[in-house]
């Protein structure tokens, strides 16, 4: 009876039971895990694969981890044969190699094994404290090879039937700085996935595996339809861009992103031919994120709607040529490329897609560029390692409305939560001296970038070590529409003597004394539009707000601000001279 | 005498009225933006009329009122309040502005983020500071304070708010700065983080602070504007307003206070939901509400409403303890929609009251849950509303078929199913994820079905989730107004203590315990609940040590026993398995909060839930094989179900009568709403004129899961 009115019905059902099931695994993750990086800035991501190691369903997360499920569970398919996997068992990787981002994020998953088959993988990816190699934090600005980044895991089974296989663990955690942390934290990750695959095998008792995995390949054709469809509203053509990393922390030269977006009809190819060859530093960016950074900024591009799973990335063709930055050879290290180069690819094809995106793209980001600290704990004489989130730069203008203050990079907007100075204060030894925005900072545009933020601390630990790691101060956001670039990071020390040291965005381990001041004025981002024809009102406003000075309300905008607000007759003098 | 309890909800106000011999008068009165007082005399006006008395002598003779408001969020929602000023530490005075990066939609650069309460030039930074441990390292510079005060006249300031780093910790400071700025500027109105929240974290804090400092001075207004027209009109008692948290507190705090009232309607909703799970024996209970635009879950849970340590409203986070709601946007007024790739979605858009859903023949051309409902005979056309409204099938009919049922080659009736079948999955979802993150089996719960449109899809979404006993109250139109009857006053104190649990002092233990236990007592003794009425809930927010979240474990001696922390400890371990799937109980564990909340005694419930009781243990409450009190219906209608249309009993609420037992299928209808039984249910009404529904004819392998 009605199997058309009962498959519609089931379709949708489905889906919403999937996506409440990766949401209750990222809840459980979120709450139960341990280190800052994870638990308070939640950079993880979990999701359902089917049995071919397709992303069916996603938490909204890490945009960069978002398509990194699917890579990993696919690593295992490619290694371990139907028979070897089984009910139970756990498999671990984190090697970007072989299936993962970069060292620090371990990608943990767990099979439903229903008759003998593989039905769903729960996999879930996080960002763990420290993962061994030369510096705490392990982003090491000076590796030149993945070897001195940490500890490369590949695919193998952490859980055996049910059974920890402690060999293993004990492996791992002999291999990182921060041993208890990482074995509760992974404990979280398996947690997360055991809920995961119990909830799928209730599924179980309402639909047959044949019917679920029916359906779940429809979920995946639908995505893939939109997705198309979306390509099609888009005008045919070859667009093109580039983009920069400032420099690799060895060579002072920027480094070349350029792509090509290609648009025939439904299909899309986006071709990174033309990119700067391979570099010695950490900037490289392997397959599995240069890959996910591709996908994601031109479905960015494409629209809101379209369910990010794997059927609407097969719609997304990635062309990366080997041995260059976005593809480099085994074993060029990778550490940064979550941040940078992975958001340079996405602000490229934003800048590539602009004009035909239907004004749903913004102007540019800041780059992330802060250092990750460690040492004694002088409170309880342990060792640390953190990480200086509330750097983060500003948002990039949009048709519409302003860029804001204090967003993510790219690579992760929206999924990155900035600790509260609080609990920063509480769990590491420092004391903030300043967290605010930093006037004359944004880019302008008829809809200006966010300010920059001004972020200082002061160490308390005798010593503290910094590594500084990131992007930004060479290459500045980038201007939309005829706005203007953003501001460039600028990071320096005040020591103890009263002498003040620039440091540079890519910096080997550093020994400070107990009172230095470490100040870090990040990215205001980029304008969209003509600063023009801003509303002289917001540039008033701007002006009261302490955001923009007077000058720069005269020099970029040409509005006239004086004490009893704007003086009309000025500005529109003075816009019209600057128009003629 | 009379007790008297007001919901003012955003498009009606509901009123219920209880006389000493326990006998209930309702009404419901449309809200007016325009006067917002208006239709409480109105309501009352009618309720004086039922009890045939004038209103003057129907107020005097009132001795309780209870109010539940939507005053604060209705501001809060049209971007109105006072003119605030915001002082933080110095270097800190963007956290409103700077939020925490993390977005609701990723996915849409275009979307835009709720408005900044306070503007950069109205923020202020304050020299002094406290470090995390609560020490202060700067002192309060009070020759700032002079200039800030001068410069807040001139602006104008109408509010303040004030949240300062560590205020949590120690609210030295912040107390300082408003002695010396109200001995400069003597009766303006100062909110300080830490009267509000002893949490930590400054910019959920900062904007629990400044929503209050904006929002009170606009409730306070209201409340002196009710209070004295009340007064006019014969009202003799204080007015109680209803909380978060589902406790009640008087005219003077609530004016300080707003964010505290902010859920005081649907708080209601709650406290009918547990007075409703007292009476009828149902410890375990979710309470549903479905009304025009959402889908509105609550549970109870051992007899106790839920409650979360936070909430977030309109994109804003409240850092407050309250009742926990889960709001679905899944109403009769959602839109049934097909995406791009041709697969059939629900909601969350509304289609709201105004065009409303097609059948309302108000210009609305999108098909919405009610068309559907309409469209599969759920809903009579002729007496919709309780009559105020006649549904246009036509027009339900041909959105239906042009949107849905045409492109995805299905039968009209086809497509009205499926529409209901998806929004039905969504509240499934819904009720299942409230359940299961927090660790409980949804099986283990009955339903409480409230809202005009919930009964509709009761059986089946108690059968969708596991549930075996739906209960559909006799007041579910006006189910928050009779919930606030059982409301009392409440207050929580709450201390920070940061240590490990075993290694705390006994001393410093023991007073804690007793600056909480005075706090609380000093409260409640001012809003008039003498000593033998009070009741206290000890509770421990507890984490393992390198933990970011607590949760939240209650605890009944309080002596600095070893004993005491070892089985708070096993508690904690306990839940810690159910909830994320992992424990470690050789860790130790670190104390974050002690908590005490202290509760006015519900003294009559008590009686009453005894009364029922001893009803219902006369037998077992599903007796209708033998007692054979089946009555027939001698109306039939069609009603599309499970792929065809059949013929169902019709019965109307008002001919049932205690004791009587109806067999699925049928419709059940009631002014203001219909209730759907199903096929594998059967209804009896019990003596308070509930209607209890057991689903599934089988009940051999069924235990209640009373604890």
């Amino acid at each position: 009876m009605n199997t058309k009115m009962n498959e519609v019905i089931e379709r949708a059902v489905i889906a919403n039971h999937l996506d409440t099931i990766t949401q209750e695994m990222g809840y459980a993750l979120e709450r139960s895990s341990r280190s800052p990086i994870f638990a308070e800035a939640c950079d993880f991501a979990c999701g359902i694969c089917n049995g071919e190691g397709d992303l069916v369903s996603q938490i909204n997360g890490i945009p960069i981890l978002a398509a990194a499920g699917t890579f990993s569970v696919k690593e295992v398919i490619r290694k371990y044969s139907s028979e070897q996997i089984e009910e139970g068992d756990v498999f671990i990787l984190n090697d970007p190699y072989q299936g993962g981002n970069h060292l620090p994020d371990i990608g943990i998953i767990t099979p439903l094994v229903v008759a003998g088959e593989v039905l769903f993988y729960c996999v879930s990816r996080a960002h763990h404290g420290d993962i061994g190699g030369s510096v705490a934090g392990s982003y090491n600005a000076k590796a030149t090879e993945i070897f001195q980044e940490g500890l490369r895991i590949p695919p193998i089974k952490l859980v055996s039937k049910g059974q920890v296989l402690n060999d293993v663990m004990d492996l791992i955690l002999r291999n990182v700085r921060n041993p208890l942390m990482l074995q509760n934290d992974l404990c979280a990750q398996m947690g997360a996935n055991q809920i995961g695959v119990a909830r799928l095998a209730e599924l179980l008792n309402d639909y047959s595996p044949a019917r679920i995995k029916g359906t779940v390949e429809y979920l995946l054709d639908h995505a893939e339809n939109l997705t198309r469809q979306a390509i099609e509203g888009m005008p045919d053509g070859d667009y093109s861009a580039e983009e920069w990393v400032d420099d690799d922390g060895f060579q002072e030269n920027p480094i070349k992103i350029k792509v090509e977006v290609r648009i025939r009809g439904e299909e899309m190819t986006v071709d990174f031919e033309g990119t700067d060859p391979q570099v010695k530093g950490f900037v490289n960016s392997a397959l599995v994120t240069s890959t996910t950074a591709a996908w994601i900024g031109a479905l960015w591009a494409l629209g809101p709607d379209i369910p990010r799973n794997s059927g609407a990335f097969r719609a997304i063709k990635v062309l990366l040529p080997e041995g260059s930055l976005v593809n480099p050879y085994d074993p060029a290290p990778v550490t940064l490329s979550t941040l940078t180069p992975a958001s340079e690819i996405i602000s490229s094809i934003f800048q590539a897609l602009d004009s035909v995106a239907g004004q749903r793209l913004p102007a540019g980001f800041g780059r992330y560029c802060g250092p990750s600290f460690y040492g004694i704990d002088p409170r309880n004489q342990e060792f640390y390692v953190g990480f200086a989130f509330c750097a983060l730069g500003s948002g990039g203008g949009i048709s519409g409305r302003d860029g804001y203050p204090y967003m993510a990079p790219l690579s992760n907007y929206g999924g990155v939560r900035a600790p509260n100075i609080e609990a920063n204060e509480i769990q590491y030894p420092h004391l903030t001296l300043c967290h605010e925005m930093e006037i004359d900072t944004s880019g302008a545009g008829t809809w200006r970038g966010g300010p920059g933020v001004r972020y200082s601390i002061q160490f308390q630990g005798d010593p503290t070590n910094i590594v500084m790691f990131g992007d930004g101060m060479k290459i500045p956001p980038f201007g939309a529409a005829k706005g203007k670039p953003g501001s460039l990071n600028y990071v320096e020390l005040l020591t103890i003597n009263g002498e003040k040291i620039p440091l540079e965005s890519k910096e080997p381990s550093r020994s400070l004394s107990k009172g230095t001041v470490l100040t870090m004025v990040s990215s205001g981002g980029g304008g969209w539009g003509d600063p023009w024809q801003r509303d002289p009102g917001k540039v008033e406003q701007d002006v009261l707000d302490g955001v923009i000075s007077r000058a720069k309300a005269r020099e970029d905008y040409g509005v006239v601000v004086v004490e009893e607000g704007v003086d009309w007759a000025a500005t529109t003098e003075l816009r019209s001279v600057l128009l003629a | 005498m009379y007790e008297i309890a007001v919901d003012v909800g955003g498009t009606f106000a509901d009123f219920i009225v209880r006389d000493q011999q326990g006998s209930a008068f309702t009404t419901k009165v449309p809200s007016s933006h325009e006067d917002p007082l208006e239709p409480i005399i109105k309501g009352l006006s009618e309720l004086a009329e039922q009890c045939r008395l004038s209103l003057k002598e129907f107020l005097g003779q009132t001795n309780k009122f209870v109010l539940g408001t939507t005053v604060g969020i209705n501001a809060l929602l049209e971007g109105q309040g006072a003119k605030t000023a915001l002082i933080t530490t110095e270097g800190f005075r963007d956290a409103l502005e700077l939020r925490r990066s993390r977005l609701a939609e990723q996915w849409d650069f275009r979307v835009a983020l709720p408005q900044v309460l306070v503007p950069r030039h109205l923020r202020i930074g304050l020299r002094e500071r406290m470090d995390s441990q609560g020490v202060s390292i700067k002192a309060v510079d009070h020759g700032q304070i002079e200039e800030i005060a001068q410069f807040l006249r001139q602006e104008e300031i109408e509010s303040v708010a004030v949240c300062l780093l560590f205020a949590c910790r120690n609210p030295a400071h912040e107390v300082e700065f408003k002695e010396v700025l109200q001995a400069l500027w003597s009766g303006v109105f100062v909110t300080l983080s830490s009267e509000l929240s002893s949490q930590l974290g400054e910019y959920e804090r900062t904007v629990t602070t400044v929503l209050n400092a904006r929002l009170s001075p606009v409730l306070s207004n209201y409340l002196q504007d009710l209070r004295s027209l009340l007064c006019d009109k014969g009202l003799q008692v204080p007015i109680s307003i209803a909380q978060n948290d589902g406790g009640l507190t008087d005219l003077i705090q609530a004016s300080q206070s707003a964010v505290h009232t902010l859920f005081s309607g649907p708080a209601g909703g709650v406290k009918g939901g547990w007075a409703l799970a007292r009476e009828q024996r149902l410890p375990e209970l979710v309470v549903a509400d479905m009304g025009g635009t959402s889908f509105d879950v609550s549970l109870i849970r051992q007899s106790k409403m839920e409650m979360t340590p936070q909430a977030e409203i309109a994109g804003y986070p409240i850092q407050l303890p309250m009742l926990d709601i889960h709001t679905v946007g899944a109403g009769g007024g959602s839109i049934a929609w097909l995406d791009k790739g041709g697969m059939l979605q629900v909601g969350p858009h509304s289609a709201g009251a105004k065009p409303g859903p097609a059948c309302y023949g108000l210009g609305g051309q999108e098909p919405t849950i009610t068309d559907a409902a309409l469209i599969m005979g759920l809903i009579d056309s002729s007496n919709f509303l309780g009559g105020r409204m006649t549904l246009q099938k036509k027009q339900a009919y041909e959105a239906i078929d042009i949107k849905i049922a045409q492109p995805l080659g299905l039968s009209v009736p086809e497509a009205a199913y499926a529409i209901y079948q998806i929004a039905l999955s969504l509240m499934v979802d819904a009720v299942y994820l409230m359940t299961v993150k927090k660790g409980y089996d949804p099986r283990s719960f009955a339903l409480a079905a409230v809202g005009g449109a919930l009964p509709l899809f009761a059986t089946a979404l108690a059968e969708g989730v596991g549930i075996r006993q739906v209960v559909v109250p006799e007041l579910a139109p006006v189910f928050c107004a009779q919930g606030l009857h059982h409301a009392r006053f409440q207050v929580e104190a709450l201390r920070s203590v940061y240590g490990v649990l075993r290694e705390i002092p006994s001393s410093s233990w023991n007073q804690v315990i007793l600056e909480l236990q005075s706090e609380v007592d000093q409260e409640l003794s001012r809003l008039g609940v003498c000593p033998k009425q009070r009741k206290y809930v000890w509770s421990a927010d507890l984490k393992y040590p390198d933990q970011h979240h607590e949760i939240n474990i209650d605890f009944q001696r309080v002596a600095a026993d070893p004993e005491v922390w070892q089985q708070l400890g096993k508690e904690f371990h306990k839940t810690h398995q159910k909830l994320y799937g992992y424990s470690q109980p050789e860790k130790s564990l670190l104390l974050v909060n002690l908590r005490l909340l202290a509760l006015e005694r519900e003294e009559c419930l008590q009686t009453e839930s005894d009364q029922v009781r001893i009803q219902v243990n006369t037998g077992n409450p599903f007796t209708c094989k033998t007692s054979k009190r089946i009555p027939k219906s001698n109306e039939l209608t069609s009603v599309y179900l499970r792929g065809a249309f059949q013929e169902v009993d019709i019965f109307h609420w008002r001919d049932l009568y205690p004791g009587m037992c109806l067999q699925g299928p049928a419709l059940i209808k009631k002014t203001f709403t219909t209730i759907l039984l199903e096929e594998n249910c059967e209804a009896e009404l019990d003596q308070a004129r509930n209607l209890s529904i057991k689903i599934g004819k089988d009940d051999d392998n069924y235990e209640y899961q009373n604890e």
